[in-house]
């Protein structure tokens, strides 16, 4: 490039220029080039440069490796084993190379003469200048012959520094002749000093940093004596530091090699210790480093490493290399992974399992403060999502969590109308100005208590809720402030008005094992099947047609406590009389009853059989069937159901809600493309879990359902209201339009009150949208209301304990179950006094109306379902059979028997060869007034085995219930017959449930 | 939510003892020596450059060479006594590094008697120059501002706007003869200049 300076002529030589030209001219050029930022720019780069020629081993800096763990003879330290192995063979791997070579150096020789005997294959020879670290001359041993190795080495250190490369012999700079030290030779105590040039007169030694001061030495013992000396004690440290790292104490390793570097001097004759003392440092860094780095400490890791890859130290360390890289890839180390995070971890661990242990030893409270520990640092953690579930439920099977406001005010509501009646006396005046609440307690605990007896070996148990306490003190304690002062008279339950005795009967008529009773004061306890004494079912007693003529009842269809029955029985419970009502058992059964034919106007056929009575050869059995119509599944109205599905953390069990959904996937495969389903939860989670969907998708029906989980909370949430939105969004004009409420007992559908629900219901019902409900769990169902609002939404209420029991509800009976023929029906028999003495209706106990309310439209009866049978016997004493054993007449005073009985007034008896006329009154699903309907009965003198088998049958269950209600009253005796009658009314049983009730009467006897 | 959690269990950290992080100290680099060596090598690199410069003709490679030159030398630098002249030391080795490049370039290498030349006339300025710790074309722009205008002018516009013989006669109105023969005049007073301390401005 034209240099502009240079425009001298080109050729020949320059004149000599004057003192100073060249410099000023440069000085003037650079002057010109001078910028601002030149000057830094050109120091950066040559620190860069420095820095690069760092980072390369130099073979001249202190980079030889040896190890010195040659152990000195004048002290054992006493190693690990593996430490000192370790140390072995390394002193052996390297030592074996390092032998003192016997050289003599010629002071004023050219030549270094090196005895090859040994060197060994690992040995390098390079010949550096020092100025210029260039190599000058490098031979590799195996491919050199002795001579050329000489004459290479004489040549290089004629004016050179020689070097040998790979720590294997030191030459140190010399003016004049060759010195050098051997680096193994510092372990040889009597190292021939002779080798040293004796032209050489200064040794110095830049010193380790524990010491400030440059050695400098003027004899070579001096100089080897001090190194040796000094690297004895670096030794040491650096065994210590093995020491330590065997011991896995890293750390403290690490410390010892830093020490053992800085311990010792820097001259060449000690940089193969202090390239050994690095590599073990850089190791131990590396070791832990990667520690770090495995915790999610990446920081610290990169901080440790770099330590090692300084210039100075081992920038070549393969190892420190692969882990920075590897800290960079996410592969290996996730860089979400940090210490924080693994704190966190550990945290939530330990806080799962102290919440565990909580629960385990039942301090709920803390559990629950350590589950929301963790959730406060990690909102989602799944494993305390569902520790919380899990606790929940604990705590409701503990605590008061079943008294929730609806509940509470419900049960308020009920008590309003009770109060207690002051007891007169000197001590209730005292009483009297005490605290109300005292009163009741103190009433109830001193008085009503004492006369519950229960039963032997029966506990009671007062709860609330899901509480349950084995103390009336325990409960009342807590229950204090819920009282409420009763009186005996007439309550309200959900719009309708009830004598107490009925609102008792008809709430301990349900089959469960804890009923929700009105019970004086607060006392809206539940009290166990097991331990009470029944107000007992008052079952009907004989009575004369002169005195009452019409025998009046409402019908019903349920079937629980039968189940009920079957299942005390199966769980060898002992069965409480007034659990047994004789109508469900026999109505649980199906009966082959001639359908209604199509002419009927009715959608009702009647089936009555008359016979002898099988247990008193004097009497006369009365069967009324009942046969509701049956729609063909092909001709059923297109249906539109939504299932309002429970799904709170007590519904977690196994016989409720995967129960519920095995029975509904049952029903599903019922439907077809004209039907819509559609799923709500409510209490847990809430909200649709399915849309309205087309009976044919039964895939995403299945789906939907299988996905349905029980956990959480038990708010509520806008579970009914939901419901019967998307309900009406899919009504189906001339269909069936169904909620289908399937719960455990928790009612929180969202409604504030009872009573907006039942308004709702009834509304709702009133729209043609029914409600109907089936009840899960042998635990606290809420029977009172369901049964209440499934009356005013004219629907079904159903148990369903097993999935057989699933199948009969909602497949077997699928038409009855939804689509309802009829409401409101009950049934007048009026006997002819002419051929009946007494007549008495088996069962019905708590069915019973006046016969006044056969004609009153606004008196609720029971609804039957399509295809549904209802059953009912009479046992007939007929006229001219001696009379039975009754007790209901008094003498009067003030009147004479003119007639057989005297609460009758005088009538005159119509001839007629009727036994009786059985009469029918219901309403057609959506319509308000009745229909009559009847049918008129001639006794039929058949010997009861030559009856039908559903006759024989149905007496076989009504007297099996008669004895579990009245026990050995009806003898021992009997129970033969009852078997007889069973195993003779049999038949065909396609569905066995016949087979399953003989079954249940043999385990019966064995538990008596 | 207010959450009562019982205090015996709020410890329990404690049994999660985490080490303490701490980075030990790595093994003492010559740092105090890297910082000693960037504070000469700044105090120095202005007159190597100029010196480099009059050797090797080329602005570039003068720069590279003295780059070469320091960190060869610092890589000596545990073997440098304070006590010498950095400068001198340094210059040793450029006039190594030159020879080498000469000899790459395939060019004739200055004279051995032109780079002694060299060495004493900067030997020269650096004396006048307060022992050289003063930076070096501080004086030099003194003594340009000294010099008569006719050469100031020539000086500015060859060297400092750095245009060519041809460009600056051109802009003086001279000839190009002229230019050459002012050029030397004014480097020789500048010289003068230079290495008389009564030149220094204070």
């Amino acid at each position: 490039m034209a240099d502009k300076n240079n425009f001298q002529p080109s050729a020949g030589q320059n004149p000599p220029a004057p003192k100073g030209d060249h410099l000023v001219d440069s000085a003037l050029a650079e002057l010109g080039r001078m910028r601002t930022d030149a000057d830094e720019d050109f120091l950066s780069r040559v620190e860069a440069a420095i820095d690069a020629a760092e980072a390369k081993p130099q073979p001249l800096e202190t980079d030889s490796v040896i190890t010195p763990l040659h152990p000195r003879s004048r002290r054992k330290p006493r190693l690990h084993p593996a430490a000192y192995l370790g140390g072995i063979a390394a002193c052996l791997a390297v030592g074996v190379c390092f032998y003192i070579l016997s050289q003599k150096s010629d002071a004023t020789s050219e030549e270094a003469h090196i005895s090859l005997a040994d060197l060994t294959d690992d040995s390098h020879i390079h010949v550096v200048d020092t100025l210029s670290s260039v190599d000058i001359a490098e031979s590799e041993l195996l491919d050199t012959n002795t001579d050329t190795l000489i004459s290479t080495l004489s040549e290089a250190a004629e004016t050179q520094t020689l070097v040998l490369a790979d720590g294997q012999l030191n030459f140190n700079t010399a003016s004049s002749g060759i010195v050098w030290d051997t680096a193994a030779s510092l372990s040889n105590e009597n190292m021939d000093m002779s080798r040293f040039s004796p032209a050489q007169t200064e040794w110095s030694a830049y010193p380790g940093h524990t010491e400030q001061q440059d050695f400098k030495f003027s004899t070579p013992e001096e100089y080897v004596g001090k190194m040796q000396e000094l690297a004895g004690s670096a030794d040491e440290i650096a065994l210590l530091g093995s020491l330590l790292m065997a011991e896995g104490d890293v750390k403290g390793a690490i410390e010892q090699y830093r020490n053992a570097i800085n311990h010792l001097p820097d001259a060449p004759i000690t940089e193969a210790r202090r390239k050994t003392y690095v590599k073990q440092y850089a190791q131990a860094t590396t070791t832990l480093a990667r520690q770090y780095a495995d915790e999610g400490k990446y920081k610290e890791s990169i901080k440790l490493i770099e330590n090692v890859v300084r210039p100075t130290v081992d920038p070549g360390n393969e190892e420190a290399r692969q882990l920075l890289a590897q800290m960079a890839d996410p592969e290996h180390y996730s860089g979400a992974l940090t210490p924080d995070h693994l704190e966190v971890l550990r945290n939530m661990q330990y806080a799962m399992r102290a919440s565990q242990g909580f629960i385990d030893i039942g301090d709920l409270t803390q559990a629950e403060a350590e589950f929301y520990r963790t959730l406060n640092s990690d909102r989602y953690n799944l494993a305390t999502n569902m520790g919380l579930a899990i606790n929940e439920r604990q705590k409701a099977n503990y605590n008061d969590l079943g008294i929730d406001q609806t509940r509470a005010s419900f049960l308020e509501q009920v008590a309003e109308g009770w109060e207690l009646p002051l007891p007169e006396s000197t001590e209730n005046e005292q009483v009297a100005n005490t605290d109300s609440r005292n009163l009741v307690t103190s009433y109830f605990i001193d008085t009503e208590l004492p006369q519950i007896t229960p039963q032997p070996g029966a506990k009671i148990r007062f709860g609330a809720g899901t509480s349950k306490f084995d103390n009336a003190e325990g409960f009342l304690d807590i229950k204090q402030t819920n009282f409420d002062l009763f009186n005996i008279g007439k309550i309200n339950i959900a719009g309708n008005t009830h004598t107490k005795d009925h609102v008792i009967r008809r709430e301990l008529a349900l089959d469960r094992d804890e009923h929700t009773l009105p019970f004086p004061g607060y006392f809206n306890g539940r009290l166990t099947r097991s331990a009470i004494q029944y107000p007992p079912l008052i079952d009907n007693v004989f009575t004369s047609p002169l005195a009452e003529p019409l025998s009046t009842f409402s019908i019903d269809v349920d079937t629980a406590s039968y189940t009920n029955i079957r299942r005390l029985i199966n769980d060898k419970q002992p069965i409480s009389p007034d659990a047994v009502r004789i109508e469900e058992m026999i109505n649980y059964f199906s009966y082959d009853y001639p359908q209604p034919t199509g002419n009927d106007e009715h959608p009702f056929a009647f089936a009555i059989e008359t016979g002898t009575c099988p247990w008193n050869g004097d009497h006369q059995l009365m069967r009324i069937g009942l046969q509701a119509q049956d729609i063909q599944r092909a001709q059923r109205p297109n249906t539109n159901l939504v299932f309002l599905i429970d799904v709170s953390g007590s519904m977690q069990s196994e016989d409720k809600l995967p129960l519920v959904k095995e029975s509904l996937e049952i029903l599903v495969e019922e439907l077809s493309e004209n039907d819509s389903i559609a799923i709500v939860v409510y209490a847990g989670s809430e909200g649709v879990a399915l849309p309205a969907t087309s009976g044919k998708d039964d895939r995403k029906i299945l789906t939907a359902l299988k996905q349905l989980e029980a956990g959480g909370s038990t708010n509520g949430g806008a579970g009914i209201d939901l419901a019967y939105k998307i309900a009406q969004e899919n009504f189906i004009k001339d269909g069936v339009n169904r909620v289908i409420l399937c719960t455990d007992g928790d009612f929180n559908v969202g409604t504030t009150d009872d009573k907006e629900l039942v308004e709702l219901v009834k509304t709702h019902a009133q729209d043609g949208t029914y409600l109907s409900a089936l009840g899960y769990g042998t635990g606290n169902l809420n029977d009172a209301m369901l049964e209440a609002i499934t009356n005013q939404g004219n629907g079904t209420y159903h148990y369903i304990d097993t999935i057989r029991e699933g199948r009969k509800v909602l497949l077997q009976e699928f038409m009855s179950t939804i689509v309802t023929i009829a409401k409101d029906v009950k049934i007048q028999v009026e006997f002819n006094p002419q051929h009946v003495q007494h007549y008495r209706l088996i069962g019905y106990a708590n069915r019973m109306l006046n016969p006044e309310d056969f004609q009153n439209d606004q008196i609720d009866a029971g609804e039957v379902g399509a295809g549904h049978s209802v059953t009912a016997l009479y046992e007939i004493v007929p006229a001219g059979a001696p009379p039975i054993d009754r007790q209901e007449i008094t003498t009067l005073k003030y009147q004479k028997p003119i007639a057989t009985t005297p609460s009758a007034p005088k009538m005159e008896l119509i001839d007629s060869d009727e036994l009786c006329t059985v009469k029918l009154r219901y309403k057609k699903p959506n319509a308000n007034t009745s229909i009559p309907m009847e049918q008129p009965v001639t006794y039929r003198d058949t010997d009861w085995q030559d009856t039908s088998a559903d006759y024989q049958w149905a007496s076989a269950v009504a007297l099996w219930g008669m004895h579990l209600r009245q026990g050995d009253h009806y003898g021992k005796e009997n129970i033969p017959l009852i078997e007889s009658l069973a195993n003779q009314g049999k038949s065909t049983d396609p569905h066995k449930r016949r087979s399953e009730m003989i079954d249940l009467i043999s385990k019966w006897q064995e538990q008596k | 939510m207010h959450l009562m959690v019982n205090p015996e269990y709020s410890q329990h950290s404690q049994t999660n003892h985490e080490p303490e992080i701490s980075v030990p100290e790595p093994p003492q680099d010559p740092i105090p020596a890297r910082q000693q060596f960037s504070l000469l090598m700044r105090e120095h690199h202005r007159d190597l450059q100029v010196y480099t410069r009059a050797i090797v003709k080329d602005h570039h490679a003068a720069q590279d060479i003295v780059q070469d030159a320091l960190v060869v030398a610092y890589g000596k630098f545990d073997q440098y006594d304070a006590d010498l002249d950095f400068g001198k030391w340094l210059r040793g080795i450029i006039r190594h590094k030159c020879l080498d490049w000469f000899r790459k370039q395939k060019r004739t290498p200055i004279a051995d008697t032109e780079m002694v030349d060299l060495e004493l006339d900067l030997a020269a300025w650096q004396a006048a120059r307060d022992d050289g710790k003063d930076p070096m074309l501080e004086s030099l722009v003194d003594c340009i501002a000294q010099l008569p205008e006719g050469l100031k002018d020539v000086v500015i516009e060859f060297y400092l706007q750095e245009q060519s013989g041809a460009e600056t006669a051109e802009r003086l109105e001279i000839s190009a003869a002229s230019v050459r023969k002012r050029l030397e005049r004014a480097r020789s007073q500048l010289y003068t200049c230079l290495t008389s301390k009564s030149s220094r401005h204070h």
